[in-house]
């Protein structure tokens, strides 16, 4: 059978495999928010705590109106406490969303950001997490289904492991078959007292039952007095060369703050992809950041950036200065792709401690694609209020502006209720 | 064989600069003091039985952190003599220009109210009563602070330490942008003293950017420079490919390039210089470079046609995919005879 077909059906039994699964997880999902409350009333302890965000962005489209609702659930909930810290607990994170204005590809459409099931101290100095949730090493990440076990058999050393499935950013609300889609990784960590961190890294990655990505890695990270240190390497064994090499390096002493880093690395093309054997070119990057402080908190900061292209390379940069209450600066761009100057700035004032008057502003002359003749401007600007009930609830209301060469006007407007919960 | 020896001479070369500089850290960690000010509390706590309200006198009333609860030369004088300018070295490590305390950064804290709780001053500065030196070592950490301001011992509300309505980086250290995403690997405590429940980026990055927070309004209009110049990384939040083509496919925003007649000439150029840009959009496993015959394998002799990449045998290394799988990204251009000895089997094989 031809690889395409063979794939149309495979995503065809993950449909429906993946809805049986997808039961699953909707299943610890209901248990969190909906069948835990009625546990309440028994003998173990009940704790749930998390955040509710009710949101509503409104604009327009062309002849087409746009209000698209939110509305987002962080919680966690422990539901059991053995002796000492040993712990059964839940956490999610989901949103759903729609639009009155127009209608969606999936109308509603609801996304479950992760869903797990966290065990820890069973057995000793273990963490297991079970269902979806967010894996990462240094050498690569990944939204999975599956499980992931951390282990620390002493304070100094710690061994993290992951497998399962990835998730489809397309379609979220699916999940993927292992054999097609698999993920797993690693990491081997090493603490030298309290001032140096060693650390293996792997992470292998099947796209399509293809090899997509598969990295080894090292990284080192130390403190010496004022300064951290951090590198890390990364080899890609899929196709058998470098990655990438980062060296970073920070100072923050007194009344000044700088910040360094160089990188070399091969650019993000999938191992299964006919990119991956072109011999294309590598990208070397390096960054200088400073702040110092001049008076009281008015700080005057500086950012370079700069990558190596053959024949073209690309400078970026920012000047300023900033406060607790406003910044202000001049950014620049050009080089390789385009230029782009401007200005930005932001704002942010208190007023009668729970009240908050925020705005911020950017001005754009930018030139994207080498081939336009002209210059193009973009003006953007936000101003919004914030009030504040307690330390849990906020609601607040702002007003967008945007006006470009492909936006010519554009008005926003946002709405944002937060609720924090907490029950015992 | 060369990448693998670079490769190797680079690890090592990391190793041994870090591991020095790691050791040698350990090793001055003491040789310089962070203050002109000579003490030591060991000495008066275990030698001269001093407790600490006899110098912090009036730190049971003190009930902000910006309260000044250092003893200053008149409190020393109750049992030293200090009017003696023959004695300073026995307090200042410079006793030409004798200086103060350095001045630490200070959060909101009311010692009033946690003393009232029957917290001992060894609760929160452990290790205080042993120490030779005056420097800012046993003054608690955010993790001690957070060890009972977990939400349901005590709250943990930011600006119970930080002031009203603090921003991120007042809560944050210098230069925390560039190195939370690291540190969320390498020191995940330093991230879950205070986002103790969850340390999934998605609990701050919760994609819909609504607000300009993670990237400013304008973004959306000059992200093409960005993307392309290097000066972020798309792909560490975003899966490109899919996250690309959603609005480019669907708003038919092609770069300008590939409507120019020397773009047939020139895009194999671009994309030796900067591949990550094709790929952002072509990598969605459809046929790219093979599709319309450009680059195809179309006689089934090797390197006839080495448009995209050279003969190299390390390509070829082992049983790879192409063996078992028909839908390997090779016979995007290649010709698969499925019979040793010719076509794109036959590279290998043989040609009889």
């Amino acid at each position: 059978m031809h690889k395409k077909q063979r794939h149309t059906s495979i995503r065809q039994n993950c449909t429906l495999g993946g809805h049986c699964r997808f039961g699953i997880v909707l299943l610890l999902y209901a248990l969190i928010l909906a069948g835990l409350p009625g546990l309440t009333d028994s003998s173990n302890a009940l704790e749930l705590d998390g955040n509710l965000w009710s949101e509503l962005y409104v604009w327009e489209d062309g002849d087409l109106q746009h209000w698209r609702p939110y509305q987002s659930v962080q919680a966690n909930m422990t539901a059991w406490r053995g002796s000492g810290r040993q712990r059964l607990s839940f956490h999610t994170h989901a949103r759903w969303m729609s639009d009155f204005g127009d209608k969606l590809e999936a109308d509603p459409q609801t996304s479950i950001r992760y869903a797990y099931a966290r065990i820890s101290e069973l057995p000793s100095r273990t963490t297991i997490n079970l269902g979806r949730q967010f894996s990462y090493t240094t050498v690569g990440s990944s939204l999975l289904d599956g499980a992931e076990v951390r282990y620390s058999p002493t304070k100094r050393v710690e061994l993290q492991l992951f497998g399962g499935a990835s998730v489809d950013p397309q379609n979220p609300e699916k999940m993927r078959s292992l054999s097609d889609f698999g993920v797993a990784g690693g990491r081997l960590a090493y603490r030298h007292k309290s001032s140096a961190r060693f650390g293996l890294n792997w992470m292998y990655r099947e796209t399509d039952d293809q090899v997509s990505y598969h990295r080894l890695g090292l990284d080192v990270s130390a403190t010496i007095h004022h300064w951290y240190l951090y590198t890390r390497t990364a080899f890609n064994a899929a196709n058998h060369r470098l990655a990438e090499l980062l060296a970073r390096g920070s100072c923050s002493r007194g009344r000044w703050y700088l910040s360094g880093e160089l990188l070399y690395r091969e650019p993000s093309v999938a191992s299964n992809s006919v990119f991956s054997i072109i011999d294309f070119d590598r990208y070397r990057q390096g960054r200088l950041e400073a702040r110092r402080k001049v008076w009281k908190d008015l700080s005057l900061t500086g950012r370079v950036q700069m990558t190596l292209f053959s024949g073209d390379d690309s400078w970026s940069g920012r000047l300023g200065v900033q406060t607790r209450i406003f910044s202000l600066g001049w950014h620049f761009q050009r080089g390789y792709r385009g230029v782009n100057n401007g200005v930005d700035g932001s704002a942010n004032l208190q007023l009668r401690r729970v009240w908050n008057i925020y705005a911020a502003a950017n001005i754009s002359r930018y030139h994207i694609q080498p081939e336009l003749d002209d210059r193009a401007d973009a003006y953007s600007g936000r101003l919004g209020i914030a009030r504040r009930f307690g330390h849990s609830t906020d609601v607040r209301a702002e007003v967008q502006i945007l006006r470009n060469a492909v936006n010519t006007s554009d008005t926003r407007f946002y709405l944002r209720l937060n609720k924090g919960f907490s029950f015992k | 064989m060369i990448t693998r020896k670079i490769t190797f001479l680079l690890t090592a070369a990391i190793l041994f600069i870090a591991l020095s500089y790691a050791i040698a850290g350990e090793e001055t960690a003491t040789a310089e003091p962070q203050s002109d000010v000579i003490f030591s509390h060991a000495f008066h706590i275990s030698e001269a039985e001093a407790t600490c309200d006899i110098c912090h006198s009036e730190i049971e009333g003190s009930s902000r952190g910006a309260d000044d609860n250092l003893p200053d030369m008149g409190t020393c004088g109750d049992c030293h003599d200090v009017d003696d300018d023959e004695t300073c070295d026995m307090c200042h490590h410079n006793p030409e220009e004798p200086s103060g305390y350095v001045e630490a950064d200070k959060v909101e804290f009311n010692h009033q109210l946690h003393l009232a709780l029957d917290l001992a001053c060894l609760s929160c500065h452990d290790g205080v009563d042993q120490s030779e030196a005056v420097d800012d070592t046993f003054m608690p950490g955010k993790p001690l602070c957070m060890d009972c301001h977990d939400g349901s011992t005590a709250d943990n509300a930011c600006n119970l330490c930080h002031g009203e309505s603090p921003t991120l980086a007042d809560i944050h250290p210098d230069g925390w942008r560039h190195r939370h995403g690291e540190r969320a690997v390498t020191q995940r405590q330093w991230c879950t003293a205070c986002h103790r429940r969850e340390t999934s980026c998605l609990q701050c990055h919760r994609g819909d950017n609504l607000q300009g927070n993670i990237h400013d309004l304008n973004y959306r209009f000059t992200h093409g420079l960005e993307a392309s110049g290097k000066q972020a990384d798309c792909r560490q939040c975003h899966e490109t490919t899919s996250f690309c083509s959603d609005c480019h496919e669907q708003k038919i925003r092609m770069p300008l390039n590939h409507s120019l007649l020397s773009w047939r000439r020139d895009h194999g150029e671009a994309a030796r210089r900067d591949v990550e840009n094709c790929a952002a959009c072509h990598e969605g496993g459809q046929a790219t470079c093979g599709r319309g015959g450009c680059h195809s394998d179309f006689d089934g002799v090797r390197g006839s046609d080495p448009r995209i990449h050279a003969a190299d045998a390390a390509l070829f290394e082992g049983r790879g995919g192409w063996h078992s799988d028909l839908g390997y990204y090779c016979y995007q251009c290649h010709t698969n005879s499925n019979q040793a000895g010719s076509g794109f089997c036959g590279y290998c094989h043989g040609t009889d």
